[in-house]
This record gives C-alpha cells, sequence and structure tokens, in this order.
C-alpha cells in the first residue's frame, strides 16, 4: 500500500459522489434534468477512467496493458463526450460544427487504434514495460511504446473540444452570467489543457509519471461543486425570503379582510390563507384541492364562475366573479374573488393566484338600495297621482254614468205596454260592457298605485303614450291647456316596465302643464312628440311653452330635492333619471330663458335590447 | 214619472263618448222623447238640416270646441234652444263658465235621470239656472 493505492481511490470516490448528487437533484428537480444527468454521467465515467489509470498503474503484462489502454481511450471518450453535451445543456450555447468535429475526430483515434493488423500499418504496439519507475516514492509501471498517427487524432479531438467549451463560455458570459461561464468554463478547459499535455507528456516518454487525467477532473469537481453550493445558498435565502413575504401577504391580507389562495397545477395542491379558508368554510388544516371550492360554491353560481374562469383563460387578463357561498341556517355569504394565472417561461399555465373578498355587506346594501329606490318611485308615483285624483273620477264617471243611464232607459221601457226586447237584450250587453270598462280604469290605476319592482317585459310606446294622455286629458282641460300627444304611427317596441315609463312621462307633462301654469290661455301649450334616433333608439321630446329654465337651475334639474315650485318634492326628475337609465336610456333638459323648456329621454329599441 | 209633457219634445245630445251618447239617447228615447246624437260639438254645427231642438244635452269636456263654447256660440247665433250640460267631473271654474250664460241646469253625468227630465220639463219656461251640483 502506498500513496498512490489510496489515493487513486479517493479521486474515484470523489467523482463518483458528485456524480450521484447530481443525478439525484436531475431525478428530483425538472429544471437542467438533461444536463444534471449528462454532467453524473460525465463524473461516474472518469471514476471508471480513474480505476483503469489505478490499474495501469500496477499493470504488469502486455497484453493486459493494451487491453486497459483501449479501455481507457474508449472511457475517457464518454467522459468528453458527456462533458461536451453537458455545456451544450447547461450552457444553452454550443456549436454543432465543433461538436461534430469533435465526435468525428476521437471516433477516428479510437476506431483506428483497435482495428487489427493487417489493415493498419499504423497499428500501435507497446513494446515494453517498466514496472519499477519510481514517481514520488511509489512504484509504477511506464509503457514504451511506438509512436502511430492514430494517436494524434484524439488530442486534435480535445482542441476542438476546448474551441467548443470557449464559445460555449463566451456566449453564456454575454448573456450575463458570468460566475457560471468562468467557473465552469474555465474549470473544463484547464480540465481538457493540463489532461491533454499530461496525457501527450506521457505518450511521448517526456516525463515519468503515471496517467493522471483523473487528478485533472477535480478542478471541474471543485467548480461544479461551488456552483452547487452557491444554488443551495441562494434557495435557501429564497425560501427565506418566501417566508417572509408571505407573512407579510398575511398580515395585508389580515388588515384589508382578504383571504388568498394559489393553485398549483404540476401537483393540483392548492396554499390558502387562514382568511380565505374561513370564507369558504374550510377547517384550518385540511388539504384543499379545486373540487373542495367547487363545492363550496351556491349551485347556480357554479356556471357563471366556471365561465368566467374559461373567458379570461382565453384572453390572458386576470378574472373577476362574485358568487355566493351557503352557510349554515340558511344564510349566505357573498364572495368577491379575484384571479390571475401563472404562466411558465414558455406561456404554460403553472397555476391560479386568487384574492376572496367577503362582500356581503355591500350586496346586501345593493339589495337594501334597490328595495329603497322602489319604495321611492312608488311614493313618488303616489303622490303624483293625488293631483290625478280627477282623472280617476272622470275616467269612471263615464262608464257609471252610462250604466245608470240604460238601467233608467230599461225601467221606463219596461213601463211601456209592450216592451221591445231586442232593446232590452241591447241595453242589458251596453251595461256589460261599461262594466269592464269601469274595471279596466280601476285597474290601470291600481297598477299605477301598486309597490312593485322593476319587471321589464317588451311592450308598445305607443301604448305608454296613450295611457299617459288618457290620464293627463282631464288635467289639461281644467286647466285650459293645450296638450298634444304624437300619434305613435309606428310599433316601436321597448324593453321596459310600462308603469315606470307611464310614471315618468306623467312626471314630464305634469311639468310641463306646470311651467305654462301663469301663461294667458291661448298660450299654453305642451307637445310630446316622438321620433325614431338611429343607433336603435326612440326619443320622446316634451316640450312647453313656458318661460324657460335659467342655466343654473337646467344644471340642477336632476338633482334630488331641487325645485323651482313652492309646493314641489323635487325628486320627480330624479326618479325620472334613475327609470330611465335603468332601461338603458338617457334624460337631459334644454331650454333658453323665455324659450320654453324640451325635456328629452332616449329608449333602446327591443330587437337591439334583446340582441345585446 | 209622467212621460206625456216630454213626448214630441226633441232633443240633441253631444257627447264625445260613444257608450254615454248611446245610453243618453236611449234614455232620453224611452222617456218618450226624440234625439239626435252627435259625437262633437263640430259635428252639431255642420248638421245644417237639424229640427228645431227643444233641448240641448252637452257635454261639457268635449274634443275641439268645448260644449261651453258652443252654448256660447249658439247664443250669439241667437238660437233659442234652452241647454243642459252634464260633466264628468268636478271643476268649479267650468261650472261658473256654464252659468254664466243661458243653461238649464249643470248635472253630473253619474246624476240620476229623474233630476234630469224634470229640468228638460221645465224648458217651455224660460227659467233661472238651476245647478245641481
Amino acid at each position: 500500500m502506498n500513496w498512490i493505492t489510496v489515493s487513486w481511490p479517493m479521486v474515484a470516490a470523489a467523482c463518483l459522489t458528485l456524480g450521484l448528487i447530481e443525478l439525484h437533484i436531475g431525478l428530483a428537480q425538472r429544471q437542467q434534468r438533461a444536463a444534471r444527468f449528462l454532467f453524473a454521467l460525465s463524473a461516474c465515467a472518469m471514476a471508471a477512467a480513474c480505476g483503469l489509470e489505478l490499474a495501469l498503474i500496477q499493470v504488469d503484462t502486455i497484453a493486459h496493458a493494451e487491453v486497459l489502454l483501449s479501455l481507457l481511450r474508449v472511457t475517457i471518450g464518454v467522459v468528453l463526450a458527456a462533458l461536451m453535451a453537458f455545456v451544450w445543456s447547461y450552457f444553452g450555447a454550443g456549436n454543432r460544427w465543433l461538436a461534430l468535429a469533435f465526435a468525428c475526430l476521437y471516433l477516428i483515434g479510437v476506431v483506428g487504434e483497435l482495428m487489427p493488423g493487417p489493415f493498419n500499418s499504423f497499428h500501435t504496439t507497446i513494446t515494453g514495460l517498466r514496472t519499477d519507475e519510481v514517481f514520488r516514492g511509489a512504484t509504477f509501471t511506464m509503457l514504451d511504446r511506438e509512436f502511430s498517427i492514430w494517436y494524434a487524432f484524439p488530442y486534435l479531438a480535445t482542441l476542438t473540444m476546448i474551441a467548443f467549451v470557449a464559445d460555449a463560455s463566451i456566449r453564456l458570459w454575454r448573456r450575463g452570467e458570468h460566475r457560471r461561464a468562468l467557473l465552469i468554463g474555465g474549470s473544463i478547459t484547464i480540465f481538457l489543457l493540463v489532461a491533454g499535455v499530461q496525457a501527450a507528456l506521457v505518450l511521448a516518454n517526456k516525463i515519468n509519471m503515471p496517467y493522471m487525467l483523473s487528478w485533472c477532473y477535480l478542478a471541474i469537481l471543485v467548480a461544479m461543486a461551488t456552483d452547487l453550493s452557491a444554488d443551495a445558498l441562494a434557495a435557501t435565502k429564497l425560501a427565506e425570503q418566501l417566508r417572509e413575504s408571505e407573512r407579510s401577504m398575511d398580515l395585508a391580507g389580515a388588515a384589508a379582510d382578504l383571504g388568498m389562495w394559489a393553485w398549483n397545477i404540476s401537483d393540483g395542491r392548492i396554499w390558502a390563507t387562514a382568511r380565505a379558508r374561513a370564507l369558504f368554510g374550510f377547517s384550518a388544516a385540511e388539504t384543499l384541492s379545486m373540487d373542495n371550492f367547487v363545492n363550496a360554491l351556491h349551485p347556480d353560481d357554479r356556471e357563471l364562475r366556471r365561465r368566467t374562469i374559461e373567458r379570461a383563460l382565453a384572453t390572458g387578463d386576470d378574472y373577476e366573479v362574485e358568487f355566493r357561498v351557503p352557510l349554515a341556517e340558511d344564510r349566505t355569504r357573498w364572495i368577491s374573488s379575484r384571479g390571475r394565472f401563472e404562466r411558465g417561461a414558455k406561456g404554460e399555465l403553472l397555476g391560479i393566484r386568487a384574492v376572496v373578498l367577503d362582500v356581503s355587506a355591500r350586496r346586501g346594501a345593493e339589495v337594501e338600495l334597490q328595495r329603497l329606490h322602489s319604495q321611492l318611485a312608488h311614493a313618488s308615483r303616489v303622490s303624483m297621482m293625488g293631483q290625478l285624483a280627477s282623472a280617476l273620477a272622470h275616467e269612471l264617471s263615464q262608464p257609471l254614468g252610462a250604466i245608470l243611464r240604460n238601467t233608467e232607459a230599461a225601467e221606463l221601457f219596461l213601463q211601456h205596454d209592450s216592451p221591445d226586447l231586442g232593446e232590452l237584450q241591447e241595453i242589458l250587453a251596453d251595461i256589460r260592457q261599461d262594466n269592464k270598462r269601469a274595471g279596466d280604469v280601476i285597474q290601470r290605476m291600481r297598477a299605477l298605485l301598486k309597490r312593485r319592482d322593476f319587471d321589464p317585459r317588451a311592450l308598445s310606446l305607443g301604448g305608454v303614450l296613450d295611457n299617459v294622455s288618457r290620464l293627463t286629458r282631464n288635467e289639461a282641460f281644467t286647466r285650459r291647456t293645450q296638450v298634444e300627444f304624437d300619434e305613435c304611427i309606428e310599433p316601436w317596441v321597448v324593453m321596459g316596465d310600462s308603469v315606470q315609463l307611464q310614471q315618468v312621462l306623467l312626471n314630464l307633462v305634469i311639468n310641463a302643464m306646470d311651467a305654462v301654469d301663469d301663461l294667458p290661455v291661448d298660450r299654453r301649450k305642451v307637445s310630446v312628440r316622438t321620433q325614431h334616433r338611429g343607433a336603435g333608439e326612440i326619443e320622446v321630446a316634451v316640450t312647453d311653452s313656458g318661460p324657460g329654465i335659467a342655466p343654473q337651475s337646467l344644471a340642477r334639474l336632476f338633482e334630488p330635492f331641487f325645485t323651482t315650485k313652492p309646493s314641489g318634492l323635487g325628486i320627480g326628475l330624479t326618479i325620472s333619471r334613475t327609470i330611465i337609465e335603468a332601461h338603458g336610456g338617457r334624460i337631459w333638459a334644454e331650454s333658453g330663458v323665455g324659450e320654453g323648456a324640451t325635456v328629452r329621454f332616449t329608449l333602446p329599441l327591443a330587437d337591439e335590447a334583446i340582441a345585446s | 214619472m209622467a212621460t206625456n209633457s216630454l213626448r214630441k219634445l226633441h232633443v240633441g245630445v253631444v257627447d264625445d263618448d260613444d257608450n254615454l251618447l248611446r245610453s243618453f239617447a236611449r234614455f232620453l228615447r224611452a222617456a218618450g222623447m226624440q234625439t239626435t246624437a252627435y259625437s262633437s260639438a263640430e259635428d252639431f254645427l255642420a248638421d245644417v238640416r237639424h229640427p228645431r231642438f227643444d233641448c240641448l244635452v252637452l257635454d261639457v269636456q268635449l274634443p275641439g270646441m268645448t260644449g261651453i263654447d258652443l252654448r256660447d256660440q249658439l247664443a250669439a247665433e241667437g238660437d233659442p234652444a234652452p241647454v243642459l250640460f252634464v260633466t264628468a267631473h268636478d271643476d268649479p271654474r267650468a261650472r261658473e263658465h256654464a252659468m254664466a250664460g243661458r243653461c238649464l241646469g249643470y248635472f253630473h253625468k253619474t246624476d240620476a235621470g229623474s233630476e234630469l227630465l224634470d229640468a228638460i220639463r221645465k224648458s217651455a219656461a224660460t227659467l233661472p239656472c238651476e245647478g245641481n251640483l
């Protein structure tokens, strides 16, 4: 036992160790997997070469030596080829011509060396063994050889490889990865140079040393080990930073009452903050999957959420959706969720990251607002109808009066000697008809006075105008005002709530009549005109011949509680605007002092509304 | 009901509500009178060949020319026929305007028919206006 028999195996062990470590990492991580496998191959092959070198040091027959040499040549070939492929993969850069040249040259060298006698006049031979050379106090065997041209090829191949590695390292340097280019590219180049020179010198018998290619490989081992430990340190730091940032996010989330969750596609696992778990009703520790989330939702909302996410997936944007999570005892929690898709370098989907917020309070407030609005609209209608009470009385008087006359006529006819039964039948038919008329009037009034929710359906604008015309006819007569309603020749159909639209038009016509109250009778004029506007809209314009609206009032016309009338409430126009806008239209006023005023509103035609 | 005194009287009725017009004419016929019915003041004036009316029953609220304006125009033309107003609403101003001129009575459409017949019966003599509202 001498230092040679101890140290060569140690070098082999070092190669194997690092090779196995890289193999392990390559198996566990997808990142740089090919490169790590190739390096492992190179290191393990070098360990084998190390073993062959040791065998050569102790060889004692020429035949044995020849076999060992051939094996060594092939093994080194594997080491170099694997190393070259490793550089190509790890650096992501490589000149394919140099690689090809290397492969060809080395192969020629190996094959030529192995060719049997007659074909090869350049076949090399080992002419002798010197078994008692001493290198640093230990004996080893040196080979005497005749030089052969085939020996040159592996060295040419090595030069080619040096060029390849240098080229790849420079390209990596230019990409900004200085440390890696210098450390790994540099160490491989050193290995190639020193090993190549040492092998050449040993071959030419210029020095008395065993082959020490494996020792040169140590340079690469050190470089790779440094690279690896740098990665490990960076990973630890990143992990710490990650924990730090998770703690910050938790704090931010808690402060804003946000829940956060993330879904990783590759393993299907979901990470969620405590708040997110609480919002969905999950326990603090249970493992979560996407199914848990979907099942926590209200069944009616699952489809909407799925479609929203699909649409966002197609466009690449974030998605935003609100849905219900049913709680115990019939309660419901409204949740607003905003999510973002995480994509890899090649655009592949890695996962989803989302933020969730409890918006039950806001939703509840919206519902409450809607309810209050309905109440207010109703109150406004009722107060308006108070002004038109005479309209009700008038409209009912007609049919009731006719019924009375018909009844009295029947009584008188029956006192005749031979009452005309035909006439009596006509009387009864008329009474029935008038009774229905009276019923219809009451029904229309009841509809206007009832509290109800916004109930849009397809209706004819002409019908709305007719109803309002009928309602205001009486008032117009009483006030000696000329009110003209356009005859709607076209059957314009809009999607809307008949009662609410009547309310708006009533409000505008009454306002217009109020505006002309102080004028002399023959100048009191109100007109209601309709026209078709492009873009599938109808416009209704209520014009009065009054004194007009001053600019400062015009700007505030639709404000709540703004009124120029001493007995006005000031909510009629505000509510009218809310109603028109809920129908998808616009309402505005035009006026000049002394020029009268016109209030216009638009409504979308039903066909367009249905299409959109 | 004493309808004999009403026989042979010719009454003109003007009302824009078809059902009411028909029922009124029928009622007056049942009471023994002869009636001619018009849907508007304009139709009435356009009918130049109408017989002499002993009485006119006019709806106050008519499209176009109102019943009261028609009464005023007839008075200006010197038409002697007495006018009886019926109305469906309670406008004090219209009532004043009606009573300002010659009229037999100002009735609501839902008032009992007997009151209208009484008023017509007195139409032979020129009596001061009787209001009923």
